[in-house]
């Protein structure tokens, strides 16, 4: 599993090496699968599971804060 | 919710559901709504057998000129079946949280563009807050000085978002502090009745690179960081693709790990697959699996989770047309918690293995 999240990591890194973009291509990158910051029905994650995966969500502005293990 | 960065220009824009922003009506209250504006409303679910959290959620932006402002409401109800394995006793409880948050955006020049926000909440945030505060009222709940439970918090945040290759490469910074009055722990000893720490203060930052790679493909990577009072730095990197693989499937994947010394370390892998099958028409498939070591330990008595395996499995059917959409999301989603210590035993039922079901339906409106 962490070998995969560093690869996936790398590989990130490696790939917008070259990065070149028409005007058609617009269509494509403004499907609403696309966009990593759509918002209400546009997005399709449940946010309450995060609930649980104390891991997961790292807000900017939120305290991991509401409960006595925080401390 | 607002986040820095919201508008992109050129060939990115992410925020596109905000296009074909009407004319203001003339009359009445009309110039009230003058510009672009958009409304969500959404309603979520986690259902798991004796834990009910259900939540709602109504957001409103408003895009004028250079300046786009928005406003969140949100209201969490949590129920859940207290269920010790020692010393308390079963009890059904009921609580809530009220969120709101203002979040405002300038585009000072064409490629920059500054923001801020502030948030403030009421209420117990998470059910296993709910359990825990339960746990100490029972116990210590008729000893003199004992407090009930009364979270709240409050943050403030501010970032800029710089488009260095308009239309190709974005890079934002953002920055956080935060305040959360906290459900504390209680202990008795020779001393009488003593609480931990009532409050937490938070200050967070980050980065993120999004990036065009093909005319079909792109990606998001992200970096931040958040301190917390009394504990080591946390540090997180996750990276967002998404890929066009034809006329009409679109592949998301998502990775990311998070650490905290001495020894807390989270890893997730997400991928969702969506089709159009008829023009507005979507269905998506999902996957993600969540794993971790267990939250930090102090000495002797803990509340602290152990290490966690969870895995969800959804499918979402959304119409997406002109300036209406809507989604219904259903999954699957189930926790599997390693062993409990002698530490925490007494939130074995907290801590047990589950199986949820998630749902969503929300409806966005632009005008």
């Amino acid at each position: 599993m962490k070998k995969l999240v560093f690869a996936g990591a790398a590989l990130a890194l490696l790939l917008p090496s070259c990065a070149r973009v028409a005007l058609s291509d617009q269509a494509v990158l403004n499907r609403t699968a696309m966009k990593f910051d759509a918002k209400g029905a546009r997005q399709s994650d449940c946010s309450l599971v995060n609930q649980v995966e104390k891991g997961r969500a790292l807000s900017n502005t939120s305290a991991g804060g509401g409960c006595a293990s925080c401390q | 919710m607002l986040g820095p960065g919201l508008a992109w220009a050129g060939p990115l824009d992410e925020s596109a559901e905000f296009e074909g922003g009407s004319e203001a009506t003339s009359i009445g209250l009309g110039w009230l709504f003058e510009g672009a504006n958009r409304v969500d409303v959404e309603g979520e679910a986690l259902l798991g057998g004796d834990i009910t959290v259900l939540r709602t959620t109504v957001a409103y932006e408003q895009r004028r000129g250079e300046i786009t402002l928005g406003a969140t409401f949100g209201y969490t109800d949590i129920d859940i079946d207290y269920s010790p394995r020692t010393v308390t006793f079963p009890a059904d409880r009921r609580e809530s949280n009220r969120q709101a948050q203002i979040d405002l955006s300038w585009k000072a020049t064409p490629a920059i563009e500054l923001t801020g926000l502030v948030r403030g909440y009421e209420g117990f945030p998470d059910y296993r807050s709910v359990w825990i505060a339960e746990y100490y009222e029972q116990l210590f709940g008729f000893v003199p000085g004992y407090r009930d439970a009364d979270p709240a918090g409050w943050a403030l945040g501010a970032g800029a978002a710089w488009d260095l290759v308009p239309g190709t490469t974005r890079i934002n910074f953002n920055l956080g502090y935060g305040e959360d009055e906290i459900v504390e722990g209680w202990s008795f000893g020779i001393g009488g009745l003593t609480s931990g720490r009532q409050r937490l203060e938070t200050t967070s930052g980050g980065a993120t690179w999004l990036q065009v790679i093909r005319g079909w493909l792109k990606m998001e990577t992200s970096i931040r960081f958040q301190e917390i009072t009394d504990r080591e730095s946390r540090f997180q990197g996750q990276t967002n693709l998404a890929a066009a693989l034809g006329p009409d499937w679109t592949l998301r994947v998502n990775a990311g790990a998070t650490r905290e010394r001495p020894s807390f370390e989270a890893h997730f892998v997400g991928v969702m697959v969506d089709y159009e099958f008829l023009p507005g028409w979507h269905v998506a498939v999902n996957s993600r699996y969540y794993e971790d070591s267990g939250e930090i330990e102090s000495y002797g008595f803990s509340t602290a989770a152990p290490g966690l395996q969870a895995y969800e499995l959804g499918a979402s059917i959304l119409y997406d047309k002109d300036d209406f959409a809507v989604r219904l999301y259903g999954g699957f989603y189930n926790t599997d918690f390693e062993p409990l210590t002698s530490t925490n035993n007494f939130f074995g039922n907290l801590y047990r293995d589950r199986d949820w079901w998630v749902t969503r339906i929300a409806v966005s409106y632009s005008f």
